[in-house]
């Protein structure tokens, strides 16, 4: 039983002491369905990156992330328009959103994607 | 056959699914052959429905038809609103336009056209509703802060968190269900819930009565893992619609079926000591209204283990085959049906091993089993959240074994229907399902045991018919207050009512407390129940009749989902009680040569259990739990409650597991690693005079068990994987006393409180060919 109190606690002391400082925003993407919240959520899946939420009825993503990797909010936008999708501070890029998906082009409205894509 | 195929690329574009490559490219090649034949048709007929949050009384999602949806080619005027029974139609257009779906409170759908005369289009409800609902992404266990029932839902990942093969092996890594062997030869395992025998808990199989009766044991055994979608338990007293059999709680095993299986999944797994098995589920899709599903369950072992020397076989040579077939029907008018056949042939043989010994003792045991369920139900298109269902379920069961000179013989023949009808008064603040049901079940049962030459013949025919009525009332969002009584009448024991309550209340957004209190009853099948106690040399005693078990259950539970460190965490908070009228107890205690099975009113068990699950890592998920049991009973001869056999009074469970980041291919590796502490057992008195008897304290030692399993995923339909079971290789020390003399009086195999076998390695595969869930 002690070892499951030790175990545990040294859990806890292993996360707190990685604690380094950590900042959350929520800024705009624009996205069209399912299938680029997966590849927004994706592309944010990298180091100093704690969590990266994104919500496709309100078009928002909520980051938090540590602020040494990070030192510009800007970089994290960067992050979204790479991959093709527009924030409401910069605008990805013609190269990066004609790679999306056809059902993935929210410049011309998109729709709701159903089944899956080859280039997923 | 081309329109066929068409259909169900439709089908599985419409689900979201995910085909692999080569399949697509042969299905589109059909499709174009179908094409070319169809190109004449000049009309495009479809359906509209909604997958109801509210799930149906089976449990299951119920599809409702959407009347009034606007369906539209998109970027023309060409468009028309749904019948009262979802269906449109439309010119058809070029493939590849879109036809657009919309209605107010659904989110607008599009589907691409590829030329298809029929399609169906469901449409997700809108943001007020799902607004409401937590999500925890990825998370293979999951706990709803709004089901007024505290239930706890395994999916598919979590099984695959362990080897595990069948349902009485699932629960490893789960803290609310505790799995330990019967005996040390047949390597039965059995479950127990909040401290009491698995017997208590009602285990459900797609919402119909699943192992009982005869089966209550060995029938765990008979449910593959992967045939299972998903577990959910449910902590306390069920449903009054399922019966009034569920004590201390309810388990409801979801089957892969025609609408959620993977086209084809083939698991093979192979063990170190010898066992090796082959799974496979398979779907078809025939014409839009049915399907079927095929799922095949083989399990060989004939490797003679005897790691300790004992000339006992550690585990049993095994040769066992089940097999189920279901066929789902799916009618436009909100007509559904799964009717499904399942078979079982088990033959399994433990004991001494006869190559060492002239005249071996042998535990040989045969089960035959066949069982046929009908599901039907009727959603009323009209009128909003009315629907009616017919369950029925018949089931045969035969059962021999041989446990050295002792044996035994039984017949079951089980037959229930029901008749459930929902609907709600006014809106949906009010809902309530009633009904009635029928209860056949012939039991016949010889046993024979040598030392007393007694040869008892139990034999019994219970019919009960009952009806039931449940309310839900829904008042707030953060209140539900779900009440149920039903009445039954039993042919042998007469009248009796079971009350339940459920009801749920939101503190704050994401903390709910939840209560739950009801009666149970079930009849008892004495020889079956405590199959371990064949495997010893006491003998049995039956005190008169057994009457029926009653008991009373109450539980209270809080579950709280936070963020821990900008993380998701949850914390689950429960305390039990179950307190029995009556309990037909098997005293170990008061004699070692004799089991004496007899009626007794002073019985209770309290349960604590806290669970803690924290995502403390994007890669890595932690679960920490600690479950407190005081089980006692006033047997016959004492003076004072003891404490119930074989359960531990404390019990600690931690589970880590890390997910890799996935590959664009899908490519991904998984750890996950468990530890078990569980805690001292009390133990029923060794036999006098055992040789070996200072090796049995009445108290059995604590121990842990470490488990651990690495998977790897390959583009995605293939998986590797591979673990080590009980990594410390604990082993009970001479689990069988008096193994020397098994035919003596002091023999004894059922004294089991851990693992037998010690570490034990593995490997499978699994492979999926049209995966559901991507």
């Amino acid at each position: 039983m002690k070892y499951f109190i030790l175990l545990f606690f040294s859990l806890l002391m292993g996360t707190a002491s990685y604690a380094q400082k950590k900042a959350e925003v929520t800024f705009t993407v624009k996205a069209a369905c399912g299938m680029c919240e997966e590849r927004i959520e994706y592309a944010f899946d990298i180091k100093g990156i704690v969590t990266a939420d994104y919500d496709l009825r309100e078009h928002k993503l909520t980051v938090v992330y540590k602020t040494k990797h990070f030192p510009d909010v800007l970089d994290l936008h960067k992050i979204a328009t790479a991959v093709g999708h527009d924030t409401d501070k910069l605008t990805a890029t013609d190269e990066a959103y004609e790679s999306l998906h056809g059902c993935c082009k929210y410049r011309e409205g998109g729709y709701n994607c159903s089944g899956d894509h080859d280039d997923q | 056959m081309g329109a066929a195929n068409t259909e169900k690329v439709d089908t599985i574009a419409q689900e979201t699914t995910t085909i692999n490559k080569l399949m697509k490219r042969s299905l589109l090649l059909l499709i174009l052959v179908a094409i070319s034949y169809s190109s004449q048709a000049q009309t495009l007929k479809g359906k509209v429905f909604t997958a109801d949050s509210e799930k149906g009384h089976n449990g299951e999602t119920q599809y409702i038809p959407l009347p009034g949806a606007t369906v539209t080619w998109k970027g023309t005027r060409l468009g028309i609103m749904t019948d009262v029974h979802g269906f449109f139609k439309l010119p058809a257009l070029n493939i590849g336009d879109t036809l657009q779906v919309s209605m107010v409170g659904f989110n607008t759908a599009g589907l691409v056209y590829s030329g298809q005369k029929y399609v169906e289009i469901p449409l997700e409800q809108g943001v007020a509703l799902e607004a409401a609902e937590v999500e925890t992404r990825g998370s293979s266990t999951t706990i709803s802060l709004l089901d007024p029932l505290n239930v706890q839902q395994l999916n598919r990942k979590e099984l695959e968190k362990a080897a595990c093969c069948n349902l009485s092996e699932a629960f490893e890594t789960n803290a609310s269900v505790d799995a330990s062997f019967t005996d040390a030869v047949t390597g039965t395992r059995q479950i127990r819930m909040l401290g009491l025998d698995g017997k208590y808990t009602q285990i459900l199989q797609d919402n119909l009565p699943g192992p009982r009766g005869l089966n209550v044991v060995q029938g765990l055994s008979f449910i593959p893992g992967p045939w299972i979608n998903t577990i959910a338990i449910s902590k306390g007293t069920g449903s009054v619609t399922n019966g009034y059999e569920s004590i201390t709680g309810e388990i409801n095993v979801a089957i892969l079926n025609p609408e959620n299986a993977d086209t084809l999944h083939v698991n093979m797994y192979a063990s170190g000591d010898g066992r090796a098995e082959f799974n496979h589920v398979s779907r078809h899709t025939l014409g839009r209204r049915w399907s079927t599903s095929v799922l095949t369950h083989a399990e060989y072992a004939n490797t003679k283990n005897d790691r300790n020397h004992d000339h006992f076989l550690d585990t049993p040579l095994k040769n066992d085959v089940v097999i189920r077939n279901e066929w789902k029907y799916r009618g436009d008018r909100g007509i559904r049906g799964e009717y499904c056949i399942s078979a079982v042939d088990m033959n399994r043989e433990a004991g001494q091993i006869r190559a060492h010994i002239e005249n071996p003792w042998l535990a040989i045991t045969d089960i035959q089993r066949v069982e046929l369920s009908a599901k039907t139900g009727y959603v009323f298109p009209e009128k909003k959240g009315t629907s009616m269902g017919s369950q029925l379920i018949g089931s045969y069961h035969q059962h021999n074994h041989e446990f050295g000179e002792k044996s035994y013989s039984g017949t079951e023949m089980y037959f229930r229907g029901n008749l459930l009808f929902s609907s709600m008064i006014g809106n949906t603040d009010h809902k309530y399902t009633t009904g009635v049901s029928f209860m056949y079940d012939d039991f016949n049962e010889v046993g024979t045991w040598a030392g007393t030459g007694v040869n008892d013949t139990l034999a019994r025919t219970e019919k009960v018919p009952g009806a039931y009525f449940e309310y839900t009332w829904t008042p707030s969002e953060r209140l539900t207050v779900v009440s149920g009584i039903r009445g039954d009448y039993h042919n042998l024991y007469g009248a009796f009512v079971t009350p339940r309550l459920h009801a749920r209340y939101s503190l704050a957004e994401e903390t709910s407390i939840k209560l739950v209190a009801g009666r149970g009853f079930r009849t008892a099948n004495a020889l079956m129940e405590h199959l371990g106690v064949w495997a010893s040399s006491r003998d049995w005693e039956i005190f008169g009749d057994l009457h029926p078990e009653i008991a009373t259950n109450v539980g209270l539970n809080l579950v709280s989902k936070f963020r821990l460190n900008s993380r998701d965490a949850s914390l689950s908070v429960d305390g039990y009680w179950t307190d029995f009228e009556n309990r037909g107890v098997a005293d170990l205690y008061t004699s070692p040569s004799r089991i004496y099975v007899y009626n007794i009113g002073a019985s209770s068990s309290k349960t604590l259990q806290a669970e803690f699950d924290w995502s403390f890592h994007r890669r890595f998920d932690l679960r920490a739990a600690y479950r407190w049991v005081d089980a006692k009973t006033l047997f016959l001869f004492d003076s004072a409650p003891t404490r119930d056999p074989f359960i531990s009074e404390h019990r600690a469970f931690a589970q880590l597991s890390y997910l890799s980041k996935k590959q664009k291919d899908g490519r991904h590796v998984r750890v996950d690693g468990t530890l078990h502490w569980v805690g001292a057992q009390r133990l029923p008195t060794p036999v006098q005079d055992a040789p070996d008897a200072e090796d049995f304290l009445p108290i059995s030692p604590d121990f842990y068990q470490v488990n651990l399993q690495v998977s790897r995923n390959f583009k995605g339909d293939f998986e590797l994987y591979a673990g080590v079971e009980n990594l410390l290789n604990v082993k009970q020390t001479n689990p069988i006393v008096g193994s020397e003399d098994p035919f003596g009086p002091n023999f004894d195999a059922s004294l089991v409180y851990g693992p037998i076998f010690g570490r034990m390695t593995y490997a499978g595969l699994r492979w999926t060919m049209g995966r559901l869930d991507g």
